[in-house]
């Protein structure tokens, strides 16, 4: 009747890289819309620096960071890895890099593109 | 000794037949089991596959000179529509379902997938849905507003007729076929898998149905609501695709896309899976990278929800967003390659076997690799908007689509043709009839592309003799009727394998997977004992396996009571954890989905009062599959053969049902999302808002309709800490609490929103209202039923099974209502109040 620990977190640990990817995908589209919706990027920061771009920035740094956390969480994981699932501890982690890399080719343009236009 | 033996295993091959078999004459309607149903997806798509080709030889007909009066406008719209729904939504789509139910038990050491009730479900599903849009094209009436239904020209203002109500309601319906497999596949993977098979043993191809599988949950929802939304729009004139009304065509395309762009994915993972499978066969080696394979597929599987966008490119995006899904679309390339290099380099690194799968292998790599490098090439948006809308998009998704998945799916049909015929190809026409597909598919759709970059317009049914298009265009027509004449001859090729194919009792090709350690044609119940897998799953000795199982010498070698059945294993380790029992034939997925085929030809014919009344039929047939489950006492564990014991999967926590409904709740939130969604994106780019006259919520109602919804879903969550101590007064409250707040919905909808066709603003917040009251209405009926089913003695301390089940659902009632409540009131909010546009 118990339920054993961990039965599928080898699942999670696979799909958490990009996972966090997607949610990060989500969070600086919606921002965008909600941004120029709002009229943010008619709000100068500094110089040609909008309120929009700001937080459109802001939020890529902290996926960044989020997406390495993750990968060095992982890579703990995958030494402390049990035999059986070495193979998907490892790919969780390359996983967990692809997504890191995923995040920086996809999102990098929040520093300079339009995003209103 | 061996004839002891053999009279034995004989024995025990009459009893599980006797169990497992299909009743004669008309009793295989009833039938259930997935050898038998998965096979009947795989011939019905096989049909759908040969008339839309049909339509698409009266396509190229037609346009194979500048000159041909074959067709008028409206009857060549509805071909081109028909032809493309045919093919994605009644061929591909149910052909992986098929495919995946046909095998995957065989693959993975079980008797059956977990819920065959709902694997037969699922298939009168596709087959009415199915006949619904093929009727609509006899009659005249079949869609006629593309593959893709934008609005606004699938709304009532430009199509008038039933012809688009067709397609939303036909498509829906095979839907639900597919969200049905989905979950069935997702479960029976994770826990129907042979004792010792971890997820990390499992065969490659596994691991490609499950992440399509996992794809087909979260994708689908977003056209099932977009369906929804344009039918009600249609129907009911609340509009949510009007931008007079504060409706927007464009968030059509965002739900459609969201589906459709996953679709290609989902359409060539498994054809993938099967290259993954047949190259090690053929090349006589393991698949080299194994475990970058099934990261490349997760990472694919993700990249694709992210490229919805790059088929938008033209509605006038700003330049981030467009970057954003720009540099996804690229992107996905990479795993790709990944997939590619390592079917290479298993190739390079073994000694392969040419053979007639093998043939078609190659044609994947040619054809496919050209349609992924014009993909790369659409993904560049200054390229995109040259192309945007010619026929080299068309020839691009044909090298993607026939490259990518009819190649690789004829390689699996000519693979796994023995084992389902149990007879060995004859082969004197197969070779001739891949070059015949071969060379026509390339004259057809290869001259495409230099004929799109000319300028020629997709959909167009006619074009000037001036524009220089005809030759190229006929070109295409007689590569087109070659590609024909080759499908037919591999038709004739199966004919004559299943009439005159030698026997070949055992493994003709080699393989070391478990399908193919079982007797050919396969016995109904797959194996007559189940194997313990000690090693990865396709680097097994089918021979010496096949005589052990056949013997009776793994798991559940005998007959016990005139049960269905098979083991389950826990998700990671794939240790054994219980037995599963599963249902006998019955009629009732038949009459469960006639059922819901009155509701669609009610709400086609615009019976509209038909509508509950069907629904009821729908839900008291659904009530009638419980009436075979539960038991009146705890049965402890049980012997399962090999020494091992294992309680009944009732009286386990982890049971395949209680998974299942996990994933239904993880795709009914993804349809609540793209909703919610659907109001956002409104709010934010749709004209005409904010809304002149937005809807008046009371404050105090919403509060108490949020609280009594909360309320229903916390005691009957609470009620299965009460299981075998008398849950029913928690449960009934719970009823009451949830029909309470039904009513309180309902009132909220009607008299909150009394203008729901006004504006966009109205048409959401009644959306989001029904929606929450569709659901603790049937929380109420969760709620009755756990009542009625501890009443009857089903439910114990360890029988708790329904009451869990009924916990997901009415927390999940609990969130999303509350949520809803909460949402209505930020949308007015915000809706309202002055705004930009």
């Amino acid at each position: 009747m118990m339920r054993k620990p961990g039965e599928g977190t080898v699942l999670l640990l696979l799909v958490a890289g990009f996972t966090l990817w997607g949610i990060a995908f989500v969070q600086l589209y919606t921002f965008q819309a909600i941004g120029c919706r709002l009229g943010w990027d008619g709000i100068g920061i500094a110089g040609a620096f909008t309120l929009q771009r700001a937080v459109l920035v802001l939020s890529f740094i902290l996926w960044l960071a989020a997406h390495l956390a993750l990968w060095q969480w992982l890579r703990g994981r995958e030494e402390m890895g049990a035999q059986e699932g070495d193979t998907l501890h490892r790919a969780a982690a390359d996983l967990a890099v692809a997504a890191f890399g995923a995040a920086v080719f996809c999102f990098f343009a929040v520093f300079w593109l339009s995003p209103c236009l | 000794m061996n004839g002891e033996r053999n009279e034995t295993a004989l024995a025990l091959h009459r009893k599980l037949s006797e169990i497992w078999g299909t009743p004669p004459g008309l009793g295989k309607l009833s039938a259930v089991n997935h050898t038998a149903v998965g096979l009947r997806f795989i011939v019905t798509s096989g049909i759908f596959f040969a008339i839309g080709g049909l339509l698409a030889m009266l396509i190229r007909a037609q346009l194979a000179t500048s000159a041909s009066p074959f067709m008028e406008e409206g009857l060549y719209s509805q071909v081109f529509t028909m032809h493309g729904t045919i093919m994605m939504f009644l061929f591909a789509i149910p052909l992986i379902e098929g495919f995946a139910i046909y095998l995957l038990p065989k693959l993975l050491g079980a008797r059956d997938l977990a819920f065959p009730r709902l694997t037969a479900f699922g298939y009168w599903c596709y087959l009415f849905g199915g006949l619904m849009l093929i009727g609509a094209l006899a009659a005249g009436v079949a869609p006629d507003a593309g593959w893709f239904m934008y609005t606004p020209l699938s709304s009532s203002i430009h199509s008038p007729g039933i012809n688009s109500d067709v397609w939303l309601l036909g498509v829906t319906f095979v839907e639900i076929s597919a969200v049905c497999a989905a979950v069935e596949i997702v479960v029976s993977i994770l826990k129907l898998r042979a004792p010792g098979m971890s997820l990390a043993r499992m065969p490659i191809l596994a691991w490609y149905m499950l992440v399509v599988a996992g794809m087909m949950l979260f994708a689908f929802p977003p056209l099932i609501l977009g369906s929804i939304l344009l039918e009600v729009e249609r129907a009911f004139g609340l509009p949510f695709f009007d931008p007079e009304r504060g409706g927007d065509p464009l968030l059509w395309q965002h739900l459609f896309w969201l589906f459709g762009h996953p679709e290609v994915y989902i359409i060539f993972l498994p054809a993938a899976g099967v290259l993954s499978t047949l190259i090690p066969v053929f090349a006589g080696r393991p698949l080299i990278g194994y475990g970058a394979v099934v990261a490349a597929i997760i990472a694919m599987a993700f990249l694709s929800f992210g490229l919805w966008v790059h088929h938008m490119y033209m509605v006038g995006i700003s330049h981030l967003a467009m970057a954003f899904f720009s540099a996804a679309s690229a992107l996905v390339a990479v795993p790709t390659a990944i997939q590619i290099f390592s079917w290479l380099a298993t190739l390079t690194y073994g000694r392969p076997r040419f053979n007639v799968p093998m043939l078609y292998v190659f044609g994947f790599f040619f054809v496919f690799v050209i349609g992924g490098l014009t993909g790369v090439m659409l993904a560049m948006i200054p390229f995109d908007k040259q192309a945007h809308d010619t026929h080299f998009v068309v020839a691009h998704l044909h090298y993607v689509l026939i490259g990518g998945f009819v190649f690789p799916m004829l390689a699996a049909a000519y693979y796994w043709m023995p084992h389902m015929t149990g007879r060995f190809p004859v082969q004197h026409l197969s070779r001739a009839a891949f070059w015949l597909i071969f060379v026509g598919f390339n004259v057809t759709f290869l001259v495409m592309h230099l004929t799109g970059l000319l300028g020629m317009p997709r959909r167009v049914h006619t074009y000037a003799a001036e524009a220089g298009w005809d030759t190229l265009n006929l070109v295409s027509s007689i590569g087109g009727f070659v590609m024909t004449f080759g499908f037919a001859l591999v038709l004739l090729d199966f004919v004559l394998q299943y009439r005159y194919g030698r026997a070949f009792p055992r493994n003709p090709w080699k393989a070391a997977t478990l399908e193919w350690a079982m007797p050919l044609p396969p016995p109904v119940y797959n194996f007559a004992s189940l194997p313990s897998v000690d090693r990865r799953a396709d680097r097994i000795a089918p021979k010496e396996i096949g005589a052990h199982l056949a013997a009776g010498r793994g798991y559940l070698g005998f007959a016990r009571n005139g049960q269905m059945e098979t083991l389950g294993v826990s998700i990671t380790s794939g240790r054994l954890e219980q037995l599963i029992i599963l249902p006998n034939n019955t009629f009732l997925p038949l009459w469960t989905a006639l059922g819901t085929a009155s509701f669609f030809l009610a709400m086609l014919a615009k019976l509209y009062w038909a509508v509950p009344i069907a629904m009821l039929l729908v839900l008291f047939c659904a009530l009638g599959w419980t009436r075979v489950t539960g038991s009146q006492a705890d049965r402890g564990a049980l012997p399962v053969g090999a020494g091992e014991e294992a309680p009944p999967h009732a009286e386990c926590s982890g049971a395949p049902s209680w998974w299942a409904m996990v994933f239904t709740l993880a795709s009914n939130a993804t349809l609540y999302a793209s909703l919610l969604f659907g109001g956002l994106f409104l709010w934010t780019s749709a004209p005409g808002w904010p809304a002149e006259e937005p809807p008046g919520m009371s404050l105090s109602l919403s509060a108490l309709t949020a609280g009594m919804i909360a309320a229903g879903g916390v005691m009957g969550a609470a009620a299965v800490r009460r299981a075998g101590q008398g849950p029913r007064a928690l449960l009934l409250a719970s009823a009451a609490a949830h029909l309470a707040a039904t009513l309180l919905l309902g009132w909220m909808a009607l008299n909150g929103v009394p203008d729901r066709t006004g504006h966009a603003l109205s048409a959401v917040c009644f959306a989001v209202l029904f929606y929450a009251g569709f659901h603790t209405a049937l929380a109420a009926v969760f709620a009755l039923y756990g009542a009625w089913r501890d009443a009857t003695g089903l439910v114990s301390q360890r029988r708790n099974l329904d009451l869990r089940i009924g916990r997901l659902w009415h927390l999940y009632t609990a969130v999303t209502g509350v949520l809803g409540v909460a949402f209505v009131h930020l949308l007015i909010a915000m809706g309202s109040a002055g705004g930009a546009s």
